[in-house]
């Protein structure tokens, strides 16, 4: 669900500040849906230079966070876009990261509360 | 260790920028957050950074539009730029950040260890731009002082190099020694400058002050043959105004002159025409030589005047000379030449009174003297005022004679002390010109010895030793006295040796 390896150097990258981690992931939290229904959004529009970019943000941030099917799904609309290719089942693609987040929402909750136990 | 730095962090992720916002405050750094590519240029426009962390994917204002709008405005140019991408990243897109002039790239998501090295080599490079690009300002001053020298007149003070010579490095060291070098040529010419003034001077000082001696002893000898002293001053006045006048006019002077400068001039003429009577009168009753050491006095009675009114400071020195001057002037009086018939106590009193009437006409024109009008033009005028002032006495008393009626010794040693005076005045005013008013002040000196020598000479007077010693003492007085110093803070020219060539250099 969750690359703990990728979360330990988001760690480190911060200086191992339990604070500084739960501020980011709480900030992730808010930001991933909002990204998770833009993606749907453009993808129902067709809109696909909003769905690459939303795509491109959101496969960001799942790596940042060692969230690494998330990425994945999102790297692979964003390369698929990218090389021009206008998808029949954007839509579908849209659910399957929508689905992935579902997955990855709770896995992050429970790494706030794991850091906010060292805080 | 910490990096000191003030970072701009450009992405439109929330997310993404909190994490290099923490990542950098980790590391020491200051951030400042831009949200669009618009907003980092707008912050850049007003703020210098050290780095700027750019996103590349971003909408309406991606990070290769941001780095060419930098490029664009080439004083950003300086500001290295480290563009984020993903592991897998998009080559050609960094590619061309890098062409676009990014410094580098950082691949997300982070490393610590390689994005802190990148950091910190990129704001160490910065700090090297800096200072680089610092020194090169510095020299450009150095440069620029070099070509204030080579182009004209300069002074040290004003080739704006202090702040380059206090700097600790070798552009400070180089600075300070051209100022060192500047300053020593500046001295050297100035010295240079004040011989050749000292020369000239010199020369003109000689000349007038034969010419100023010998009114004296002319005063004396017209006495002897006219003692009409009104009609003498008429004459002379308006002979002498009329060569300085002419002189004026024919160096393209105006004469024409406003109101308030007439009354100013009237003021002048009263006193000076007053003066030349008393002159004329007491010629006939002191002898040359005491009447031209009187003269001297001059020196003494600016310096009272100039104090009693504040205009210059007085000190300890300048009263010891001006008691060495009384005791001179005591001299004088006690010893009496010509056992009575000349030299009267009165008479000698009375001829006090022109050198005292000069100085309050010297401290009138420092103080007074319209700046606009020519001092040739003003003193030919005021000459020709005081002899149109004096004609109503002379017609009055009897005094009036018409010059050159029947030409005779009088009327030629009248028409000679006129021009005498009139072309001492032009003298005397281009020597304060050429020389300045210090070395002009200098005059009285020979005015007083050339006196002595033409009344010897002209009227078979001689030197007693008394009166030699109120001379010296006259003298040693005046040099305590002393004449205001004046201001040394001239630009001098730089003179080069193959100037051509150096200029051909320059402009290559």
């Amino acid at each position: 669900m969750i690359d703990r390896r990728a979360i330990d150097r988001l760690y480190e990258t911060v200086g191992s500040d339990p604070e500084s981690l739960i501020e980011m992931i709480e900030s992730f939290l808010e930001e991933g849906p909002v990204l998770v229904a833009q993606l749907a959004g453009a993808a129902a529009a067709r809109d696909f230079v909003l769905m690459r970019r939303t795509a491109h943000s959101l496969k960001s941030n799942a790596r940042d966070f060692g969230a690494t099917r998330l990425g994945a799904h999102c790297a692979e609309i964003e390369e698929e876009l990218r090389a021009g290719q206008e998808p029949d089942d954007a839509a579908r693609r849209a659910a399957t990261v929508g689905a992935e987040w579902q997955v990855v929402e709770p896995a992050l909750r429970a790494l706030a509360a794991e850091f906010g136990a060292l805080a | 260790m910490t990096i000191e730095a003030k970072v701009l962090v450009v992405d439109d992720s929330r997310t993404s920028r909190m994490i290099v916002n923490k990542a950098l405050q980790q590391l020491g750094c200051q951030t400042v957050e831009a949200a669009s590519g618009r907003e980092a240029l707008d912050l850049m426009g007003r703020d210098s950074f050290d780095l700027v962390l750019l996103d590349i994917e971003m909408p309406e204002m991606d990070g290769l539009a941001v780095l060419r709008q930098m490029r664009a405005t080439g004083d950003r140019l300086n500001t290295p730029v480290l563009v984020i991408s993903g592991q897998e990243g998009n080559l050609d897109v960094v590619v061309a950040a890098i062409e676009l002039g990014a410094e580098d790239f950082l691949p997300k998501p982070f490393d610590p260890t390689l994005f802190r090295a990148r950091v910190a080599s990129c704001v160490e490079k910065k700090r090297l731009r800096d200072t680089e690009i610092d020194y090169l300002r510095q020299m450009d001053k150095l440069s620029e002082a070099a070509m204030v020298m080579e182009s004209g007149k300069f002074h040290p003070a004003n080739l704006g190099l202090e702040a380059v010579a206090a700097r600790p490095d070798s552009a400070g060291r180089l600075a300070a020694v051209f100022v060192e070098m500047a300053t020593q040529v500046y001295d050297r010419e100035l010295a240079l400058q004040r011989n050749v003034r000292t020369l000239k001077g010199g020369a003109v000082l000689l000349l007038s002050g034969l010419l100023w001696g010998l009114v004296v002893p002319l005063s004396v000898m017209i006495y002897r043959e006219n003692p009409l002293t009104l009609g003498v001053t008429f004459w002379s006045n308006l002979v002498a105004g009329l060569v300085c006048c002419g002189w004026a006019v024919a160096t393209g002077k105006s004469l024409r002159i406003t109101w308030s400068e007439f009354l100013f001039l009237l003021v002048w003429a009263l006193i000076f025409g007053f003066s030349s009577v008393v002159l004329f009168e007491a010629a006939g009753r002191v002898s040359g030589i005491a009447l031209s050491i009187i003269m001297a006095m001059q020196g003494f009675a600016v310096f009272a005047i100039a104090a009693v009114m504040r205009i210059e400071a007085p000190s300890l020195r300048r009263f010891i000379g001006l008691a060495l001057g009384l005791v001179g002037v005591l001299a004088l009086l006690l010893v009496r030449e010509d056992g009575g018939a000349l030299d009267g106590w009165g008479w000698m009193l009375i001829a006090m009174m022109v050198p005292i009437l000069y100085g309050a006409i010297d401290i009138l024109l420092a103080v007074k003297h319209p700046p606009t009008l020519d001092s040739v033009v003003s003193s030919g005028l005021v000459l020709v005022l005081s002899a149109v002032l004096v004609l109503p006495f002379a017609l009055w008393r009897g005094h009036f004679f018409v010059l050159a009626a029947e030409p005779g010794l009088s009327d030629l040693l009248v028409a000679i002390t006129g021009f005498c005076i009139g072309l001492c005045t032009v003298l005397y005013i281009r020597l304060i010109a050429m020389a300045g008013a210090v070395f002009g002040s200098q005059s009285a000196y020979a005015v007083t010895v050339a006196g002595i020598g033409w009344s010897v000479l002209l009227l078979g007077e001689s030197l007693s030793l008394w009166t030699g010693f109120a001379l010296v003492m006259i003298v040693s007085g005046l040099l305590l006295v002393g004449p205001k110093r004046e201001a040394g803070n001239v630009e001098v020219e730089f003179r080069r040796k193959r100037k051509a060539r150096l200029g051909k250099a320059i402009t290559a």
